[in-house]
Formats: C-alpha cells, sequence, structure tokens
C-alpha cells in the first residue's frame, strides 16, 4: 500500500509540484475547448484533398482557437504569481 | 546541417541537463566530502542505471506501440502538450518569482551546507560495505533530477519525431545526446572545481528551459485538441510552424512583464511590512 501510495505521491509532486492551480488551470481550459470542438459548438474550417479519388480533410482550423487558448494560459501564469505574491506579501 | 527545430530541442534539453545536473552534483559533492566518496559514488552511479533502466524500457514500449501512436497523432501532442505546459509553466513560474524577489534564488553554496550539516548529524549505518545514508541521498538526489531531464528528453524527442510539417526521425537520439554532453561536462566541471557550482546562472536557464517547455507545450496542445473533433485529425495553427516564435516571444513579454511590475511592488512592500513589524 505504501509503495503504491509511494509511487503516486513521486508522480503527483512531480508533474503537479508545489503550485496545483496551474495543473488545474490548463486541465480546464483544455477540457472547455477539447468540449466546444468535441460538440462542434465551435465549428473547424476544414481543408479537404482528393487523394485516390476519396475526399480527404487535410487540415483542420480555427483562427481564434489558438490564439485564445494561449492566452488563457499565460493569464493563468500570471495569476498564479500574482495569487504567489499575495499570499507571501500581504498574508492578510 | 542541423535544422532550427532541431537545433531548439538540443539547446533547450542541453540547458535543462545542466541545471539538473549542477544539483545532483551538490548533493553527490555534500555526501562524499562528509561521509564516504565510495558511498556516494556507488549511490550516483546505480541511480545513473536506474535512469538507464526506466529509459531503455520506455524507449522500448514506445517502439513497440510506435505504429499505433502515430496513428491517433493528435491524442499524442496533447498528451506530451499537456505535461510540457505544465511542467514549463511550473519552471517559469519559479523562474519568475525568483528574479521578482519572491522565492530565493537556489544557492547551490547554501543547499551544500544544508545537505552537510545533514549528513554530519545522521547516524552511521553500514549496509552492504557501504554508508547507506550517503549511498540513498545520492542515489535519490541523482535519480530524482535524472527523472526531470529523462522526461524532457522523451516527451521533446517523441512530439518532434511525429511532428507532421517537419518530423525529425532521430529526434531522441538527439535529445538524449544533449542531454548527456550537459551532465557530462557539469560533472567535468565539478571534478575539478571539487566544490558546488553556485556560479552557474540556474535561474536563468530554468528561466530559459521553461520559456521552451511552454512554447513547445501549448503548440502542441492546441494541436492536439483536434482529437477532439469527429476527424481525430490535429489542429492546425494560423501561421503553422511559424507560431512556434511568435508563442515564444509572447511568453517572454509576459514573463518580463510580471518582473517587471511584481520586482518594485515586492521591494515596497518588503520594507512596508519591515517597519510595522518594528516595535
Amino acid at each position: 500500500m505504501n509503495l503504491i501510495k509511494g509511487f503516486f505521491r513521486f508522480w503527483y509532486d512531480f508533474i503537479v509540484g508545489d503550485c496545483w492551480e496551474i495543473a488545474v488551470g490548463v486541465a480546464i481550459v483544455l477540457g472547455a475547448f477539447a468540449y466546444l470542438i468535441g460538440t462542434e459548438m465551435l465549428v473547424l474550417q476544414e481543408t479537404a484533398a482528393i487523394i485516390d479519388g476519396e475526399v480527404v480533410t487535410t487540415e483542420l482550423h480555427h483562427p481564434s482557437i489558438p490564439l485564445i487558448i494561449a492566452g488563457l494560459l499565460m493569464l493563468l501564469l500570471v495569476g498564479s504569481v500574482n495569487r504567489e505574491f499575495r499570499r507571501k506579501l500581504d498574508p492578510k | 546541417m542541423i535544422s532550427a527545430p532541431a537545433m531548439t530541442l538540443m539547446v533547450a534539453v542541453f540547458v535543462a541537463s545542466i541545471v539538473e545536473t549542477v544539483e545532483a552534483l551538490t548533493i553527490v559533492l555534500a555526501m562524499g566530502l562528509t561521509r564516504s566518496w565510495k558511498s556516494a559514488l556507488v549511490g550516483a552511479g546505480s541511480a545513473l542505471f536506474a535512469l538507464g533502466l526506466v529509459t531503455a524500457a520506455i524507449m522500448l514500449m514506445l517502439d513497440q506501440f510506435m505504429d499505433q501512436i502515430q496513428t491517433v497523432e493528435s491524442l499524442l501532442q496533447l498528451i506530451i502538450g499537456v505535461l510540457l505546459t505544465i511542467f514549463g509553466m511550473q519552471w517559469l513560474r519559479k523562474a519568475i518569482l525568483r528574479y521578482a524577489g519572491l522565492k530565493a534564488i537556489h544557492d547551490e553554496e547554501l543547499i551544500f551546507e544544508r545537505e552537510r550539516q545533514a549528513a554530519l548529524s545522521a547516524n552511521r549505518e553500514e549496509r552492504m560495505g557501504l554508508d547507506w545514508f550517503a549511498f540513498v541521498v545520492s542515489f535519490k538526489g541523482v535519480f530524482l533530477e535524472g527523472v526531470e531531464v529523462v522526461f524532457i528528453v522523451i516527451t521533446f524527442g517523441l512530439a518532434a519525431m511525429t511532428d507532421r510539417v517537419a518530423p525529425m526521425e532521430n529526434a531522441i537520439f538527439l535529445a538524449a545526446m544533449a542531454a548527456l554532453i550537459g551532465a557530462v561536462l557539469v560533472a567535468i566541471v565539478g571534478v575539478v572545481a571539487h566544490k558546488p557550482l553556485s556560479r552557474v546562472p540556474e535561474n536563468t536557464m530554468k528561466f530559459a528551459v521553461g520559456l521552451l517547455l511552454s512554447t513547445f507545450g501549448v503548440y502542441w496542445c492546441v494541436e492536439g485538441l483536434g482529437f477532439f473533433h469527429p476527424e481525430s485529425q490535429s489542429l492546425n495553427w494560423p501561421t503553422g510552424t511559424w507560431a512556434l516564435p511568435l508563442i515564444f516571444v509572447a511568453w517572454l513579454v509576459v514573463s518580463i512583464t510580471t518582473i517587471v511590475i511584481l520586482k518594485p511592488m515586492a521591494q515596497k512592500k518588503s520594507v512596508a511590512n519591515t517597519l510595522s513589524s518594528r516595535p
């Protein structure tokens, strides 16, 4: 039992580390977009090509998804640093 | 001629390896100088052997499932992207906090002194002709720092190998070589200097690696999200691979802006707290 606990503890410390909000934040942002893409609420543009007589989708685009995700993850980092700032210097 | 993505991959792994090896070296030196060189070196060697076994097992597994992995390329990109993003953001966060004065700068001499004191106060217990404390501490130090490098080598290498636009067949090998060169270089300097390498600009290196990991992490996360589309195909960035330098610059600007804003605020608050705590 201790071995299993130790195994999970190791991987938790290794991936999540001392800042769980980053791991949770990344999961929420990507989970939300995965849901929107999966349910086709965000319509992706498909580029199709004919290969051996069959129509094959070659590329999936959506100009704003990458930018929104990158922006949200950057905001997450700033928020996490700011939270640490308040915790350290404004304990109240 | 090495391509730009291959060069980026090698530089990131090389720098990460230097940072981690410097930290491991401090622990082994502290054990060797205060307890027993034999036990410290056997501990470090056993850890390297264990790391080799772990890496070989992962590589064998990947080799076995490579065909299946490539059919779900987008899922692989997503998993690697998520891991690299979380890992990179953690490194970046720590480096920003250190630059802003909110976290103590990683001081190898201080860590060396702490490890040395712990080694001096620990009881002597012999097992298999080794000083067990020195063996275990050296083993753990080298193994835990090494796992981070192995993780970066495999995730980075695998993603570069299966990249649709510019796949690099030997990416894992190149990454492993870069890591090995970094580790050997630090070991040689450590043996020559015979003391912790406190002059290595660890925070700057961690900041750089954090930027690179976060950049590639976000890039692959977005591509991998295409897995959830009914077509299960990777999503494309509007500018293709040119998105990589743009994401890097964006992370850099966000990080530097955060440091520039927080540093004076942290100094002001720290002075105010000191004054208000005086009787």
